[in-house]
């Protein structure tokens, strides 16, 4: 029987208070501050974004636009005063929702997976098909929240408690959350490998 | 939902954060291993599907992209509108109002020309329906429902002349009877259906025509009641904006289709009374010739000649 191990390969983060500390004594936008938030959130932002919508280029993309509307909004006085990661994946999760709508209504944007396709060698296909094609297409059937929650959980590695802030639901209500996350989640991946 | 089991799921998923595997984290809970095994089982592979890190090229780029807006930003060459953090509200508060205002107008005005079948006519005939409510004055009230009763008349007449299929419901003057194919008030109807006493209804008189306007021009009628017969001294029909009452000897106020407003205005104490009683009159005729429509026509009309007769 395979056995099964969760790693945890996220790096260590910062501390969010030391990172406010700095953000809010550099509301001028300074290079330092601006560069030590881009390094510390960028990837958390792109990896949210790129779990959700399993598409690196759209991932860039649209996390380049929260840090975007971060800096006009950290300019124009509107900035998050306290929990900047809640903020930017706040920011990130309407996004991703606008594109699954505007792609919902415009299907012909699906191009864009042709186009990735015929990067990969013929064994990065397979093992695209495989695995992770039938996986973001099982979660991408799921509803917004399990969504979401699986990709706080595991696709970020947040905690339960990290998860229920930026949700802004209680502890319990993200613990029932994931366990219907993953049940449908079991039984999509069952009917998708029928 | 079982409790048990979402807390169980969540403890083995901290374990397994820590490194233990899975038959060892599902051996601390025999009784409900068969069902967290593939809950598990589906948690690694939701964790597989997160990329272990970021392309570095994609990093560098994007941190030199965000120094280059925040400079942007900075010399002013991106602008961000910093009055909007000092109005927005109040404007977004007056815009709304504006928006409210000019659209609740708009939207009445609007509605006040649809016909069946738009989007604001349930608006226009809740308007009506409230300013029906909101009339105290017995005579004001009947001059609206006049109004009404032809405003549904050039709305059938509009319907028929873009051909747009749509039940109507009508009241008006019989102007003229070849078969089954009569003209209500200008409107081309076709009788489809059996009409109980038909032959009681003759040119001159008031019905209320329930039916559907079809592709050819007319209204198919689905249900015909009369509404009032017509008088010897009423000497047009259809509807018309002149005045048709004519006072009897005996005081009373006759209505046909369309009596105008100055016909309705009270001229002494007991008119208004007499049209209320005329009104009450109509409404037991229709009542009448919904469940004794027999005797009922009969009658009226009987009283009807009666009264021409005097």
């Amino acid at each position: 029987m395979d056995d099964y191990v969760l790693t945890n390969h996220y790096p260590i983060r910062l501390s969010m208070i030391d990172l406010h500390l700095e953000y809010d004594r550099q509301g001028d936008l300074d290079a330092q501050a601006i560069t030590t938030i881009y390094s510390h959130y960028f990837p958390e932002i792109f990896h949210y974004v790129q779990y959700r919508l399993s598409d690196d280029m759209l991932a860039e993309d649209i996390s380049s636009e929260v840090f975007f509307c971060w800096l006009k909004a950290v300019k124009s006085g509107d900035g998050p005063a306290k929990n900047l990661r809640g903020w930017l994946i706040g920011a990130a999760r309407h996004l991703v929702v606008d594109h699954i709508r505007r792609k919902y209504r415009h299907p012909s944007e699906a191009i864009s997976d042709a186009i990735k396709s015929d990067e990969a060698g013929p064994s990065e296909l397979v093992e695209h098909c495989d695995t992770s094609h039938i996986l973001h297409t099982a979660i991408s059937q799921l509803t917004e929240d399990q969504q979401q929650v699986l990709a706080l959980r595991f696709g970020q590695g947040y905690s339960l408690e990290e998860t229920a802030d930026i949700m802004k639901k209680k502890i319990n209500a993200i613990k029932a959350l994931q366990f219907r996350a993953l049940n449908a989640l079991h039984r999509r991946i069952g009917k998708e490998n029928e | 939902m079982n409790k048990k089991l979402i807390d169980a799921l969540d403890a083995c998923l901290q374990k397994m954060d820590h490194g233990e595997s899975l038959d060892s984290v599902l051996a601390g809970y025999p009784h409900l291993a068969a069902a967290l095994r593939p809950l598990l089982i589906t948690a690694v592979r939701a964790r597989s599907a997160s990329r272990e890190s970021i392309p570095r090229t994609i990093l560098l780029r994007q941190r030199s992209r965000g120094l280059a807006l925040a400079e942007d930003l900075r010399q002013g060459k991106i602008h961000y509108k910093v009055y909007r953090r000092y109005f927005r509200p109040a404007v977004a508060v007056l815009s709304a109002i504006f928006i409210l205002v000019m659209s609740s107008n708009g939207i009445l005005v609007a509605s006040a020309h649809s016909i069946p079948g738009d989007t604001l006519y349930p608006l226009k005939r809740s308007v009506e329906s409230t300013q029906l409510q909101l009339v105290s004055n017995l005579a004001q009230r009947h001059v609206l429902e006049q109004t009404f009763s032809e405003r549904r008349v050039e709305e059938t007449k509009s319907l028929i002349t873009i051909r747009r299929i749509e039940d109507v419901d009508f009241t008006g003057v019989v102007t003229s009877q070849s078969g089954d194919e009569w003209l209500v008030s200008g409107i081309p109807v076709v009788i489809t259906v059996q009409v109980d006493k038909d032959e009681r209804i003759e040119i001159g008189d008031d019905i209320d025509v329930q039916g559907s306007t079809d592709i050819t021009g007319t209204v198919k009628v689905i249900h015909l009641s009369l509404t009032k017969v017509s008088g010897a001294e009423e000497g047009h029909l259809g509807l018309s904006s002149t005045p048709t009452s004519s006072p009897k000897p005996s005081g009373e106020s006759d209505f046909t289709a369309t009596p105008t407003e100055s016909s309705l205005i009270p001229t002494h104490s007991g008119e208004a009374e007499n049209q209320v009683d005329q009104s009450n009159h109509q409404q037991s005729m229709m009542l009448g010739e919904n469940h004794s429509s027999g005797e009922t026509f009969h009658t009226s009309r009987t009283n009807s000649e009666d009264e021409s007769d005097q």
